[in-house]
């Protein structure tokens, strides 16, 4: 018997192509991200026909001289029917695009995962001269830089059209849940922070059908958090009035309001079985330039939040191998 | 085969390993040793632990006590030991979607010593086309994938999970003569689980029977042969100064397998049993003592 020891392989130039880990993990996920990218970028299409498709109803009812709060003509009805038909339809291309992060999450992280200790290919993978660590590393760093980029024009497009471009005419309004979490940059930030959840559950589970129900609901479950700490984001403003809403500011988004009776802040609830035609109104509400604060602290939360579940499942991981 | 590995370097160290899931214990006070060069068979039920042993040699599993050395290095800590060690996981796991040609290149990109022309002679040699999906594959042309992806990575030692157990017999006499061929040409250890006992009769030189969780045989397999005698005789003739392993009535007399210690009493008929009729006697009789003559004689009891 000898022993034969073997020199390392040169490394060879390869360009831009993919080696080592880095090879696999574009192997295993080629397909899923033409698809993603495909579909994302008609999204993208579809939004940017409807947002010219509104600048030329908007010329239109300019050149009728249509007046929004008359439309007597049948041609600014149609316009401004028009109009509404598109702000509808971008609505829904909005909400749409909010399911993105929980599909991104389910597919690319913990779909793949838990098939992958299911099936028991982590021995195989792991029996290669790699460590679980580095393998778990570029399993997430590769698919969530492209998720990033993708997440990040989709939603720069969602932005723009609803809140950059001129004129607005209420295509997205900041209030709106949907319109709040599908711009950049918390968009990107909740699709990193669900891939990161997937891959969590996805290392939990090892199951790939309960680890997508489970990353499915949870992303609801995350987004409907969210949207309930939104408010609680920022100080909000009070302002007690007449008894119509008079005075509050453009594009407010009124969180909360009511009346006043006997000098108590009180719901609408309170109404019935008594005369509140002379009440004061009252309401609490953030004013449009926080809009952009609150998008960052909501980022910030959901980076932290990313950190967190990323750490867990290094944690997770090494209890694997332990 | 059947060299006198004593005095090399042991390629694989236990001292009382142990490895506990939850309340299951499925390994305890494990002590062995398996020198560099070594063909050895690891041997046991199901459920005895066999497995679990390979899974912490192979560094996908730390041991809960005790220590485990491969080459001198702790798998799964040491990242220097990755590349010079491979392991056939028992159900062969491989990427349905991926081509026989796919998975070769995964071990190309993953290992830095991998032997392309072992790999693709390992595949030829299974008439596998390069471009069929795994998936397509039968059970015995996915573990010959799984080898050449072992094999190809030109490890020093080679750690097989029950390798040949859905190959067909040509495939599993092929197989085997190139692994064997490997090992010799390139010394590299072998360690490999089977529960076909007479697969491995002929070709490990050393041995590792666990049961329950413990080593009950270690050593090499020459020795333990050596050490054991298969007596045949009527009811009644003497037994008492030999350690015995096995004693059964056989129609009308009794065949016994004992750890000889001194001279065998007249009357009786004396034989070095094979290896299928020593395993199989010390598998039928859980309450016979270890015999282990690699590990600590401090810890366990020396054979021979």
């Amino acid at each position: 018997m000898t022993t034969a020891t073997l020199a390392p392989r040169p490394a060879t130039r390869g360009g831009l192509r993919p080696r080592g880990l880095g090879w696999l993990i574009w192997r295993q996920n080629r397909i899923t991200l033409a698809v993603l990218t495909v579909g994302c970028a008609a999204l993208i299409a579809y939004l940017l026909h409807e947002r010219s498709a509104l600048d030329t109803v908007v010329a239109r009812m300019n050149a009728l001289h249509c007046d929004p709060d008359n439309l007597s003509s049948t041609a600014c009805a149609q316009a401004d029917s028009a109009r509404y038909g598109i702000a509808e339809s971008w609505h829904q291309a909005v909400s749409a695009t909010l399911l993105l992060p929980g599909i991104f999450g389910a597919v690319l992280a913990a779909q793949p995962l838990a098939t992958d200790f299911e099936r028991r290919r982590h021995l195989m993978l792991w029996s290669q001269s790699v460590s679980p660590r580095s393998w778990f590393t570029y399993r997430m760093a590769l698919p969530g830089a492209a998720l990033l980029v993708l997440s990040t024009v989709l939603s720069v497009v969602v932005r723009w059209g609803g809140f950059w471009s001129h004129p607005g005419f209420g295509l997205s309004s900041w209030e709106s849940p949907e319109d709040f979490f599908a711009v950049v940059p918390v968009f990107p930030a909740l699709v990193l922070a669900t891939f990161a959840l997937g891959a969590l559950v996805g290392l939990l589970l090892h199951r790939p059908i309960p680890a997508l129900g489970v990353t499915v609901v949870l992303y609801v479950a995350l987004v409907w958090a969210l949207d309930k700490l939104r408010p609680h984001l920022m100080p909000t403003f009070s302002m007690v009035g007449g008894t119509n809403a008079t005075g509050m500011p453009g594009n407010a988004w009124v969180v909360d309001d009511g009346i006043v009776l006997n000098g108590r802040w009180v719901g609408y609830g309170q109404c019935p079985g008594r005369d509140c035609s002379n009440a004061q109104w009252w309401m609490r509400y953030h004013t449009v330039a926080q809009f952009s604060p609150m998008l960052w602290i909501m980022t910030g939360i959901l980076a932290v939040l990313t950190v967190l579940l990323v750490l867990a499942s290094y944690r997770r991981l090494r209890a694997l191998t332990r | 085969m059947g060299d006198n590995v004593a005095g090399r370097e042991p390629a694989l160290t236990g001292r009382a390993v142990a490895k506990s899931f939850r309340r299951r214990q499925a390994l305890r006070g494990c002590d062995f040793e398996i020198p560099v060069g070594a063909v050895c068979g690891l041997v046991g039920p199901n459920g005895s632990g066999k497995s679990t042993l390979l899974s912490l040699a192979a560094g996908l599993r730390q041991p809960s006590q005790g220590e485990l050395r491969v080459l001198g290095l702790r798998p799964g800590l040491d990242e220097e030991l990755r590349s010079r060690i491979a392991f056939v996981a028992q159900d062969k796991p491989l990427y349905a979607r991926l081509t026989v040609a796919d998975t070769l290149r995964l071990g190309r990109e993953l290992n830095p010593r991998w032997d392309d022309a072992l790999a693709d002679e390992i595949v030829r040699q299974g008439q596998l086309p390069p471009t069929s999906r795994i998936g397509q594959l039968s059970g015995g042309q996915r573990s010959r994938v799984a080898l050449a992806l072992a094999l190809g990575k030109r490890p020093e030692v080679l750690l097989l999970d029950e390798p040949m157990a859905d190959l067909d017999p040509l495939a599993r006499h092929q197989l085997m003569g190139t692994l064997m061929g490997q090992a010799a040409e390139h010394g590299t250890t072998v360690v490999i689980s089977s529960h076909i006992l007479s697969e491995l009769e002929g070709v490990i030189d050393h041995l590792l029977l666990i049961e329950g969780g413990r080593v009950r045989l270690s050593g090499e397999v020459e020795q333990i042969l050596d050490a054991h005698r298969l007596l045949h005789g009527a009811e009644g003739l003497p037994l008492d100064a030999h350690g015995i392993v096995e004693d059964r009535r056989t129609g009308r007399g009794r065949t016994a397998l004992v750890r000889a210690d001194g001279p065998i009493a007249e009357g009786w008929q004396v034989e070095t049993p094979s290896l299928e009729e020593l395993l199989l006697a010390y598998l039928r009789s859980p309450q016979a003592d270890p015999a282990n003559s690699t590990a600590h004689a401090s810890r366990s009891e020396v054979a021979a």
